[in-house]
């Protein structure tokens, strides 16, 4: 027999009760772990594209208004008028 | 908000409860409450500290969580599939910390496993047998411990360990053949 010893090993070592075990039972900690480890980073979420999208959009607005704007201030037709 | 959860699907069966958790992980409590001390236990027999022990349970259930969307319920109970989650975590703590690997055992498993090797008892066979356990790898201590530190029947090995329950069998007797060899 190797005289090494691989395991430490215990005899007849008392075990924990119930109440002791459920001291150590914590699920919320569990799942903000669960959370933390699963959140989407800001570039992957649908929100972020809708977003984006929107601001785009408001963009595009604005510049469609400044032109009309600066038609108008001109005195250039802004669209084509159709003939009476 | 949690608890709210809890009373609603309480009633409802263990399956259901896994599938609703793919989805939602807060449906996930109600198997937390009802594994942890089980798990607890697990863990704590091949630790010896029982801070180290919750943290390892916890990581089990973590990591639970975290590949629940994986688990498919293939008629072995999902205790098993968290079993085989402590199992690695414990070898993975043990790896890290490069310890030694704690086994606990009581007279009354001594006396059983050397009933089962069919040697005769006498009060030299706990020394004999610590120094045997020394001498056998983490798979046999851990079919050991499984069978005769916690009492597991032959289907529940098989499960934990993902091998067919003859293939348990014949592990398991195969290593009392060499515990045999040693006590004698």
């Amino acid at each position: 027999m190797s005289e090494e010893k691989k395991y430490e090993i215990n005899v007849n070592r008392p075990e924990p009760d119930s109440a002791d075990i459920k001291k150590y039972e914590n699920f919320n900690s569990v799942i903000s772990k669960h959370r933390d480890m699963t959140k989407r980073p800001v570039y992957k979420r649908k929100r972020t594209y809708f977003a984006i999208f929107l601001i785009l959009i408001l963009i595009y607005i604005i510049y469609l208004s400044e032109k009309e704007k600066k038609a108008e201030e001109k005195g250039l037709p802004q669209t084509e008028q159709t003939p009476k | 908000m949690l608890s709210v959860f809890k009373k609603k699907i309480t009633t409802q069966s263990e399956k259901k409860l896994i599938e609703l958790s793919k989805r939602d992980s807060r449906y996930f409590a109600p198997l937390y409450e009802k594994y942890h001390e089980q798990i607890f236990r697990f863990v704590y027999k091949r630790m010896n500290d029982l801070d180290d022990s919750s943290d390892i349970t916890s990581q089990v259930f973590l990591k639970a969580l975290v590949h629940i969307k994986n688990y498919k319920h293939t008629g072995v109970p999902f205790v098993a599939w968290l079993y085989r989650i402590a199992i690695n975590e414990i070898n993975q703590y043990y790896r890290d910390k490069k310890k030694k690997r704690t086994i606990n055992i009581s007279h009354v498993d001594v006396r059983n496993i050397v009933n089962d090797a069919e040697v005769k008892y006498n009060f030299e066979m706990q020394d004999k047998m610590i120094a045997s356990l020394n001498e056998l790898d983490d798979l046999k201590i851990l079919l050991l411990e499984l069978r005769y530190f916690e009492k597991r029947s032959f289907k529940e090995i098989a499960s934990i360990l993902n091998i067919t329950e003859s293939n348990a069998k014949i592990k398991v007797y195969r290593l009392l053949e060499e515990l045999q060899k040693k006590l004698i």
